[in-house]
This record gives structure tokens, C-alpha cells and sequence, in this order.
């Protein structure tokens, strides 16, 4: 039988659950943020997962896919909050392009206020996935099991989404005085480039 | 047997030796995928809020009180 302070040496369950919840906690905040918009509802989505995850965390095997596990639980709070509270309009694309301005050390804030604007006109279903593949990063097997929908279907939703992100950013750049497409494939493209190192 | 018949033939119709090193795929400059990356990235950047510290420590102490460890 093991002794109290072998145990205690031991990787702890609940401590290895609280740290991967650490972890995670900014990519969270990132997917909450491009679900709904707004940072003050993201974060509580974020708070109320991490609440029901701590509660669940019996039902979590660990090792096996955490970061697939906390995201469905953050997007399944965010649709549940839209449908307890029909009259909370989530996106708020005019906050979103003054978070973006505002940044005196942001060189790319016009270019991407325009993505997060155009962003925050598309379908739910479309933005999420842009979110979890194209921004986070996240593989097609695991954003189809956040979602619950087939890897087909989140491939096309992908390619809708960004199909439609263009042709948004391309009807604005018609009414600009500058060019926003222009920007985006010529200067903004080495912009991002430098921004990327950076 | 099969599966290294499989990856030698793969092997092969890349044009490369087995054991070497495959060079990334360059896939063409994406903007939009730059931008979204980006966006997600300055949030990822951001200080995670005191609030869901103190969250996380209240959970974790409620539990520990339970367990009395």
C-alpha cells in the first residue's frame, strides 16, 4: 500500500485537471470572443464552462481529448445563453472594430477590423468554424466533434465562410476609398507576414 | 510487413528516400486566415482576467476542502 507521501508525490488527478484548465483558459477566451463578439459575455461563457467542467471532471478521461471537451462545453453555454436570452445581440461588429482600432501598436488595424467585421455578419455555424480551424488552429476530426457534425460539413462550412468573408470585404472595399482588397493581397500581405514573426 | 510496404511505396512516389526528412508543403500566403489568426492570437495574448483566477481557485478549494488533504 502506498504511504500518504508517496501519494502526495503522486500526479495528482484534480491537479493535473486544474492545470490543463489553466491552460487553456486563453484559447477559450479566443473561441468565446469570436463566438458572440463581445468580451464581457465571452469571458462569463468562459467562467460558466469552467464551472461546469470542474463539476463534470469525473466524467473527463484524462488523457484523452481535453481541448475538444472544454471547447464543445464553451460553445454549447454560448448557444444556450443565446437561447435563454433571445434579446442579447451577441456580436457587436462596432465594439469589435473599436477593440481592433484602438490599438496604437496595432499596424494592421484597419485590415483586420474589416475581417471582424465581415466575421461578425456571418452565420453562427460559419463562424465558429473559422474560428476553431482557421484561427485556432483546431484539425477537421476535432472541430467535428465540437460541433458534432461531420468532417465533410465542416470543411464546407469553412469554405462558405471564408467564400463569404471575401465577398463582404470585397463589396466593402467598392464602397471604401481604399481599396481593402488591394490592401489585404498586396501590403496588408507582407503586413501579416512581418506581423506573423512578430 | 504491409505497412512498410505501404510507406515504401509512398516513399517512392514522392521521390524521396525513405528516412529523409520531408520538406514542408508551402502552402500559398492565405489573408484571411492571416487575419483570423491573428485576431484569435491578440486574445490569446491577453493576461488571463484575476476573475477567472480566483474562479478557478475558489473550484479548486472546494474541493480540497472535501478532501481533506
Amino acid at each position: 500500500m502506498a504511504s500518504s507521501r508517496e501519494e502526495n508525490v503522486s500526479a495528482d488527478p484534480q491537479d493535473a485537471f486544474k492545470e490543463q484548465l489553466l491552460a487553456i483558459i486563453p484559447a477559450l477566451r479566443a473561441f468565446a470572443r469570436g463566438l458572440c463578439g463581445n468580451r464581457d459575455l465571452a469571458d462569463d461563457l468562459v467562467q460558466e464552462a469552467m464551472v461546469r467542467a470542474w463539476a463534470a471532471q469525473q466524467s473527463y478521461t484524462m488523457g484523452t481529448n481535453f481541448r475538444a471537451w472544454m471547447f464543445m462545453i464553451v460553445r454549447n453555454q454560448f448557444y444556450t445563453t443565446m437561447r435563454k436570452n433571445s434579446r442579447i445581440s451577441a456580436w457587436d461588429p462596432e465594439a469589435a472594430e473599436r477593440l481592433l482600432v484602438a490599438e496604437p501598436t496595432q499596424h494592421l488595424g484597419l485590415e483586420l477590423a474589416d475581417v471582424a467585421h465581415a466575421l461578425s455578419k456571418l452565420p453562427v455555424q460559419q463562424r465558429e468554424m473559422l474560428m476553431l480551424v482557421s484561427a485556432g488552429g483546431m484539425s477537421y476530426e476535432d472541430a467535428a466533434s465540437v460541433t458534432g457534425v461531420a468532417i465533410g460539413t465542416v470543411k464546407s462550412r469553412i469554405a462558405r465562410g471564408r467564400a463569404a468573408l471575401l465577398q463582404m470585404i470585397e463589396g466593402e472595399a467598392q464602397n471604401a476609398p481604399v481599396d481593402a482588397i488591394k490592401a489585404l493581397s498586396g501590403r496588408t500581405t507582407r503586413n501579416l507576414r512581418e506581423g506573423d514573426a512578430g | 510487413m504491409g505497412a512498410q510496404t505501404e510507406l515504401s511505396s509512398m516513399d517512392k512516389k514522392d521521390g524521396r528516400s525513405s528516412g529523409s526528412p520531408r520538406p514542408a508543403k508551402e502552402q500559398p500566403f492565405d489573408p484571411i486566415a492571416a487575419a483570423l489568426k491573428q485576431i484569435h492570437e491578440r486574445v490569446m495574448s491577453e493576461s488571463i482576467p484575476d476573475d477567472m483566477l480566483k474562479l478557478l481557485a475558489k473550484l479548486d478549494g472546494r474541493n480540497a476542502d472535501g478532501d481533506s488533504r
